[in-house]
């Protein structure tokens, strides 16, 4: 009888506990349900092209993330003006001794 | 003999100390700073809230009308009440970054002051034992963005901020060459991992709001 007690509480326990974890799972989905404007924007880091961060801003000028997707549209103007210069001719042999000075030098 | 030891090492002692002593202001007379930075004095100039005393569409026309004058692209979107323009060019009157003082003549000479801001300028800087001329390049990307909003009688609430998004170039005479970014919104200030600190001068916001009656 005693037995049968504890195997009647642990069930008990199992089924709450399973009740439990499935209610917290249906909050957390519908807590965290997306906007138009969320999954624009997920979208358009998804795709992380100079079009997508552009029709975001287009559609939401005053958006959450349109400081970011500024950002990033002029970050990626910027990325082709460096390929650009990345085809500069490698430093002559007496300037060597000088590389690295950026890296090192104290500048503002 | 305890006597003597003592003695001796107490001698040796004010023999390295007093070594220590001139060897530091030696060396520090030997490499004086080249460049010495002043931070913006002012503060962030802060996003627009206004109560303007026209209708939205008057207020709207006006400051795409502002925003073109002054050299600004109108970005095209389909948002009611919203105007958005962005800039791309020079960083000056928009933000200040602050003073550079180079001084490539010696500590006695009187500096050379560069902008933070400034567009071009050459600057000498010390690597090692070794004086070198950098170019350095500022440039500014701008994001205005404005909300326009029916209030009471006839007003409109204008809301809205700017998105400054500041890089700074760097090219040695080897070729060696260092392109930074960083960002900041009206009301905020941003700076570079090496020291110069921008802040938004109000410019921006100011052309927005230019000649539109405050309501009372």
């Amino acid at each position: 009888m005693k037995r049968l007690k504890l195997y009647y509480a642990a069930v008990r326990a199992l089924l709450i506990g399973a009740l439990a974890t499935g209610s917290i799972a249906h909050a957390q989905e519908s807590s965290i349900e997306l906007s138009a404007e969320d999954r624009f924007w997920l979208e358009a880091k998804a795709a992380d092209t100079t079009e997508a961060y552009q029709s975001y801003l287009e559609a939401y000028p005053v958006g959450r993330f349109a400081s970011e997707a500024f950002r990033m549209l002029v970050e990626r103007s910027r990325v082709g003006n460096v390929a650009l210069e990345d085809e500069w001719p490698e430093p002559a042999a007496g300037a060597l001794a000088a590389a690295g000075a950026l890296a090192t030098a104290d500048l503002y | 003999m305890s006597s003597m030891t003592t003695c001796a090492r107490h001698r040796r002692f004010l023999v390295v100390l007093a070594a220590a002593l001139f060897w530091v202001p030696a060396q520090a007379q030997q490499r004086p700073k080249v460049l010495t930075y002043v931070k913006p004095a002012g503060r962030a100039s802060l996003p627009i809230d206004l109560t303007v005393a026209l209708p939205p569409d008057k207020v709207l026309e006006r400051i795409r009308s502002n925003l073109k004058r002054a050299g600004l692209s109108l970005v095209a979107t389909t948002t009611s009440g919203v105007v958005a323009a962005t800039y791309s060019g020079k960083a000056t009157p928009w933000i200040d970054c602050g003073w550079i003082f180079s001084f490539e003549q010696g500590q006695r000479a009187s500096p050379k002051r560069v902008g933070g801001a400034a567009e071009r300028a050459t600057i000498a800087v010390r690597r090692g034992d070794q004086t070198l001329q950098l170019e350095r390049r500022v440039t500014l990307d701008g994001f205005l963005a404005v909300q326009v909003e029916p209030v009471g009688n006839n007003n409109t609430r204008v809301t809205g901020h700017a998105t400054y998004v500041v890089t700074r170039s760097l090219s040695a005479e080897n070729g060696e060459d260092e392109q930074r970014m960083i960002d900041f919104r009206s009301g905020e200030t941003g700076s570079f991992e090496k020291g110069t600190t921008c802040l938004p001068t109000g410019q921006f916001e100011r052309l927005v709001i230019q000649g539109l009656p405050k309501a009372p």
